[in-house]
């Protein structure tokens, strides 16, 4: 049941994004196939660590050069406020390679479970 | 380099060590101050970064609205008006509290920690962030010189120049050419020139002057994005665009922007417009205060942007060795962040972590193809070094660049209301 929601949400977090003008960058499995290839015991851990909310704001600054607070254009989502599991899943998706946009890959690949849990955390307290 | 943290500084007033000067704060007078000077993408982010209602955070910028170099090469192109890259202060200082001085930072006293002002005027700080972009070594390339960019622009600064070089291309006829001398390295934003030169086919392809060409006289072996621009070129404009690197030409010998010509070792080339674009330095006010190092170029600590000069001032953006990170906006600020966490670390006790740097260059070769090349960067041993890149390829779909295209839209929304508000 957990990842039968874990696929809905991200589907649902997928096609809004996709709906946003992301392309995945020629990805061509559905984000429903996404959903079921992310690691889901590193999910359920980061989703289980103890976040640093001042780590979170740092790190967001970071997502924040790009994903504006309130944009206008709709080629980069607004991420303020997103459901905490959302964003570990979307930057799970794009560390793990089921997602494929050249700039979240590398942002996620340098980001550690604290790490994403710490971003996560704060933006969803925003 | 050792810093007193806050803690470590009480501790050492306690003991009795009475020489050092104490930050405004520790007298409960007023909140310790910051000064930021220039309000570019590295000032500007650091600002609003450092203004959380605990600092006093003051901003020094000569101009009172602020031009974007990156994204002017789309003005040039007709694909942006010169409104929508041009941003004003006035929510840094409604929303966030900077006091915004308009004015030019002349020198900075380091012993007294006074910024003075042509005016006049002084500045005193706790904690400096000196970001003042580049100053542009005319003489570097023999015949140009300030006075002659009015005929020749390099529009390597956002705002009168930039329009400077577009009334120029807009004056073109059919037929007339352009010449453009690249910049040496290190300079800002590698791939800037080639995405100019891009915007400039574009113009001439929009306007249909099929027999305008532009010749790009380069003091380099190659360049940012090479593969991927020659491509393009090739794809959009077929013979409008010729690149001359160094191994071909042997050498810039002058200019001269009255008569329009550049002549090189190889031969003299003549344009009805000449976009003359020099060696850079940092900003003057880096060179004053004696923050450089040979290069005109500020070093800084990978892991703080701190001065390795001056404890008490940062340096970001263009002015600053910045290891592999290029000379960009969204370099300047990301590296702004880092400053800024360090700085309020310094007068206020918070948390530091690890330096995390980013940056992407996005480039328009022609309409809606957009390609990108960027990296994620960390303190490692002492330097700034690239944990992991990326680079768009040749040969990929339409789709797909426009897709990259219309991410640069959103990330210029983004990086605009990062900096200003």
């Amino acid at each position: 049941m957990r990842q039968v929601y874990a696929g809905l949400v991200l589907s649902i977090f997928s096609a809004m994004l996709m709906a946003n003008g992301d392309s995945n960058e020629g990805a061509s499995s559905s984000s429903a196939e996404n959903s079921s290839q992310i690691n889901s015991s590193q999910l359920s851990e980061i989703l289980a660590l103890q976040a640093d909310i001042d780590y979170g704001e740092y790190i967001a600054g970071e997502c924040l050069t790009c994903h504006s607070v309130s944009a206008h254009d709709k080629s980069i989502p607004v991420i303020h406020g997103s459901d905490k599991k959302l964003i570990v899943e979307a930057l799970l998706a794009y560390q793990q390679g089921v997602r494929e946009n050249s700039v979240m890959r590398s942002v996620a690949s340098n980001l550690s479970d604290e790490e994403i849990a710490a971003v996560a955390t704060f933006f969803n307290a925003q | 380099m050792k810093h007193l943290s806050r803690r470590q500084f009480n501790k050492a007033l306690g003991l009795g060590v009475a020489s050092l000067s104490a930050p405004s704060m520790l007298l409960g007078q007023s909140k310790p101050k910051v000064v930021v000077i220039g309000g570019g993408a590295g000032g500007a982010t650091a600002a609003r970064y450092l203004a959380k209602g605990d600092l006093d955070v003051t901003l020094i910028e000569d101009s009172k609205k602020y031009t974007t170099c990156f994204y002017s090469n789309l003005y040039l192109g007709d694909v942006r008006t010169f409104d929508s890259i041009t941003h004003g202060y006035e929510k840094l200082a409604s929303d966030f509290g900077v006091n915004v001085v308009n004015g030019f930072a002349m020198e900075i006293d380091r012993a007294g920690q006074m910024v003075k002002l042509k005016d006049g005027s002084s500045v005193a700080y706790d904690k400096l962030v000196v970001a003042p972009g580049i100053d542009l070594v005319y003489d570097s390339v023999p015949g140009y010189s300030e006075e002659a960019a009015q005929i020749a622009p390099h529009a390597w600064q956002g705002g009168a120049q930039t329009q400077l070089l577009k009334e120029k291309m807009d004056a073109l006829k059919n037929g007339d050419n352009i010449v453009m001398v690249a910049p040496p390295n290190p300079y800002r934003c590698p791939p800037g020139p080639y995405e100019r030169v891009s915007m400039m086919a574009h113009m001439f392809k929009q306007k249909g002057m099929t027999d305008s060409t532009i010749t790009i006289i380069d003091p380099k072996t190659k360049f940012s994005k090479q593969g991927l621009f020659t491509e393009g070129w090739e794809k959009h404009y077929s013979g409008v665009i010729e690149w001359i690197g160094a191994d071909i030409h042997g050498g810039i010998k002058s200019v001269d922007v009255e008569a329009g010509t550049v002549e090189t070792d190889f031969d003299t080339f003549e344009g009805q417009l000449l976009n003359i674009i020099p060696k850079q330095i940092a900003g003057s006010i880096a060179q004053t205060a004696e923050l450089t190092d040979d290069s005109g170029f500020c070093q800084i600590e990978a892991e703080s942007m701190r001065s390795q000069v001056d404890p008490n001032i940062f340096v970001i953006g263009d002015a600053s060795v910045a290891g592999a990170m290029p000379k960009s906006g969204f370099s300047a600020n990301s590296q702004a962040k880092v400053a800024a966490l360090n700085i309020r670390a310094d007068l206020l006790g918070t948390k530091v972590f690890p330096a995390k740097y980013s940056n992407t260059c996005w480039s328009l070769i022609g309409t809606d193809d957009g390609v990108k090349v960027g990296a994620q960067y960390a303190a490692v041993d002492g330097k700034i070094a690239s944990t992991s890149t990326f680079i768009s390829q040749t040969g990929e779909d339409a789709a797909l660049r426009k897709t990259t295209y219309e991410e640069s839209i959103g990330w210029y929304e983004g990086i605009t209301s990062d900096m200003f508000g």
